[in-house]
């Protein structure tokens, strides 16, 4: 197939990240009649940011539902949603912002909009601490201080999450049945969908800035970036050094797999020394080049035994017969070219 | 290629006006109904129908342009890859990251690198220092609400929004001279650093793979004690969640319609 029509084809993750954005909003028939879902599985926290006053959503939002335990903390400790975000950010870590968010799909795909882009720099990497702060303010100080007062405020939800605009807002709004809704959006409302226009237009300029700077989710996740199980590895013997990952990146990374790497493996293929690979633990899940090495090690091998042969007189390399040992033709091909599309 | 640099260009600003629009629309429904002191009844479906029609040309163009842009982007861009510009600090950052420790620190070239990161590591501390003062001040006003002028959630908001963007902004000049300072010793640091790392090289590397091996034996070690005790903690918070009734919290509060985060209040 032509490279360039072959680029229009949406690569493996992206298929990931839309069955995945399919999946938190499984209930369809929740946006055609303008209500949300109410079943059972709304007690269980989806692992990526997706409001749960969505009309589709069938699962919980762990910001919210985190901020909703802090906001209860004086009578019940937040042991369930604790537990929740150490379950997933020990199991996956930020490979939930690379894989499975919806709004990081939404700011990926408004990025493919062919416009200048801002390259990311020392600003933009100083900034990415912004979410940390984000975090301890209005995800964990404001709903804590409030509970104290006996009064539930989730100070993300209420003041900065587009999410929730996009998601929640847009989603009851666009139905007839909740036109009484409209009656009571007021500034709450108009702050934050200047919010929501001010993301979707940076995203087109700047690759997911809402994930690199503002989000409280990927900044908890982020601390579980280097232990968790499934994620991006180098493989240091290989290493060589060259930072082509760390340039090629999008994310203001220092080194794969580093808090702000959202593990989506972009960089094993450009990588040249075939260091980089996608595991589970000790298991290998994605290696465009497995194999290729040892297959070229195999070339290499083959090579020097006829070398040695002809140097010995067994065979004749003009005559170019080489009775005894066999070679695959693909296998002396470059392998760069095997590179496959993740 | 230069006809397509020129579509990049009105398309960006296109964009940037639709945008800009659709902000303009939402405040001139919101800010003379505030002014009139509605807090309520401001938005209406017929309303927004009849200010977003106005502005449907614009960004019904804007939009139909993007997809056109992102369907036949490959035939320009060259590919799949779209590579990003060259960041040089980051190769930077990143050479520094693998020096040795004990060798070439005596270098005329470790000397340059030497200074030019006392100046970045200082520069750092003092953004880190205004982030700390951010967070403390916010934190002071939340501990004790009575400082706040109104408990009213909007005038809260107002307040420390206020009392955050000073020091936001000395955070931002801070980078901002840390980004001028950085500007142009990167060069300099990657000539020095590329010089000791293959002076490094050419030395015995043998010994050097092996305290490598070592050193990855230890830490995957490390990492799967780690994740074990952490597993292990969630598995039991989980279980003490759900016998404490947490789970029945996050039920009740996503079964229903959550008006903060629609914006409703």
């Amino acid at each position: 197939m032509n490279v360039k029509l072959h680029a229009l084809i949406p690569s493996k993750r992206r298929f990931v990240q839309l069955y995945t954005a399919l999946l938190y909003n499984a209930n369809l028939t929740g946006f055609a009649q303008g209500t949300i879902y109410q079943g059972p599985t709304k007690n269980v926290c989806v692992p990526g940011l997706n409001c749960y006053s969505c009309p589709g959503a069938v699962g919980a939002c762990p910001l919210g539902a985190l901020q909703n335990a802090l906001s209860s903390s004086v009578s019940r400790f937040p042991y369930y949603m604790l537990g929740t975000l150490l379950l997933f950010g020990t199991l996956l870590g930020r490979v939930i912002c690379g894989f499975m968010c919806p709004v990081g799909l939404i700011q990926e795909l408004v990025h493919k909009i062919p416009t200048p882009k801002i390259p990311k720099s020392p600003i933009t990497r100083t900034l990415s601490l912004l979410k940390y702060v984000i975090l301890v303010v209005f995800v964990i100080a404001i709903p804590l201080h409030y509970a104290a007062r006996d009064i539930p405020l989730p100070g993300f939800c209420k003041f900065i999450c587009p999410a929730g605009t996009s998601e929640g807002a847009i989603g009851l709004l666009s139905h007839p049945r909740n036109s009484n809704l409209f009656n009571m959006l007021a500034i709450l409302f108009t702050r934050k969908f200047i919010i929501l226009v001010l993301f979707i237009g940076f995203s087109v300029f700047m690759f997911r800035p809402f994930c690199r700077f503002i989000c409280p989710l990927g900044a908890i996740y982020s601390f579980f970036n280097r232990i968790s199980v499934f994620g991006v590895r180098v493989d240091l013997s290989k290493c060589t050094h060259c930072s082509r990952c760390v340039r090629e990146c999008h994310m203001d990374v220092k080194e794969v797999g580093d808090r702000e790497c959202i593990q989506c493996a972009s960089c094993m293929d450009v990588c040249a020394a075939h260091a980089i690979s996608f595991k589970a633990g000790r298991w290998t899940i994605m290696d465009p080049y497995k194999g290729l090495s040892e297959k070229a090690a195999d070339v290499k091998d083959a090579a020097a035994n006829i070398v040695k042969r002809s140097a010995d007189g067994q065979i004749s390399l003009a005559a170019g017969e080489i009775s005894s040992t066999k070679i695959n033709p693909d296998l002396s091909a470059d392998p760069s070219s095997g590179q496959k599309d993740q | 290629m230069k006809g397509y640099k020129i579509f990049q260009t009105i398309l960006s600003a296109l964009v940037l006006v639709s945008c800009l629009l659709i902000i303009y629309e939402c405040l001139s429904i919101y800010l003379p109904a505030a002014a009139e002191g509605k807090h309520d009844h401001i938005y209406s479906a017929e309303i927004v129908a009849q200010h977003f029609t106005r502005i449907q040309i614009p960004v019904i163009a804007c939009v139909l342009l993007s997809i056109a842009g992102i369907v036949t982007a490959p035939f320009y861009a060259g590919g799949k890859k779209n590579a990003t510009l060259p960041d040089a600090e980051n190769m930077a950052d990143l050479y520094l990251s693998k020096m040795p420790a004990d060798s070439g620190k005596d270098s005329p070239e470790w000397n340059v690198v030497r200074k030019e990161t006392a100046w970045r590591r200082k520069l750092t501390t003092i953004g880190v220092l205004i982030g700390a003062v951010c967070i403390c001040w916010s934190l002071y006003f939340i501990i004790d609400p009575d400082r706040f002028e109104s408990l009213d959630f909007d005038q809260v908001t107002g307040s420390l929004l206020l009392c955050i963007i000073p020091p936001v902004c000395l955070a931002l000049v801070s980078a901002a001279v840390l980004s001028y300072k950085s500007r142009d010793s990167w060069a300099r640091q990657l000539e020095a650093m590329k010089i000791i790392c293959k002076n490094n090289k050419e030395k015995d590397t043998a010994p050097k793979d092996t305290a490598l091996k070592d050193t990855a034996a230890l830490r995957s070690r490390r990492i799967f004690i780690a994740r074990t005790v952490l597993l292990a903690a969630a598995v039991v918070m989980l279980l003490l969640g759900n016998a404490n009734g947490g789970r029945f919290d996050v039920l009740a509060k996503a079964i229903a319609i959550c008006s903060e985060c629609i914006g409703l209040g």
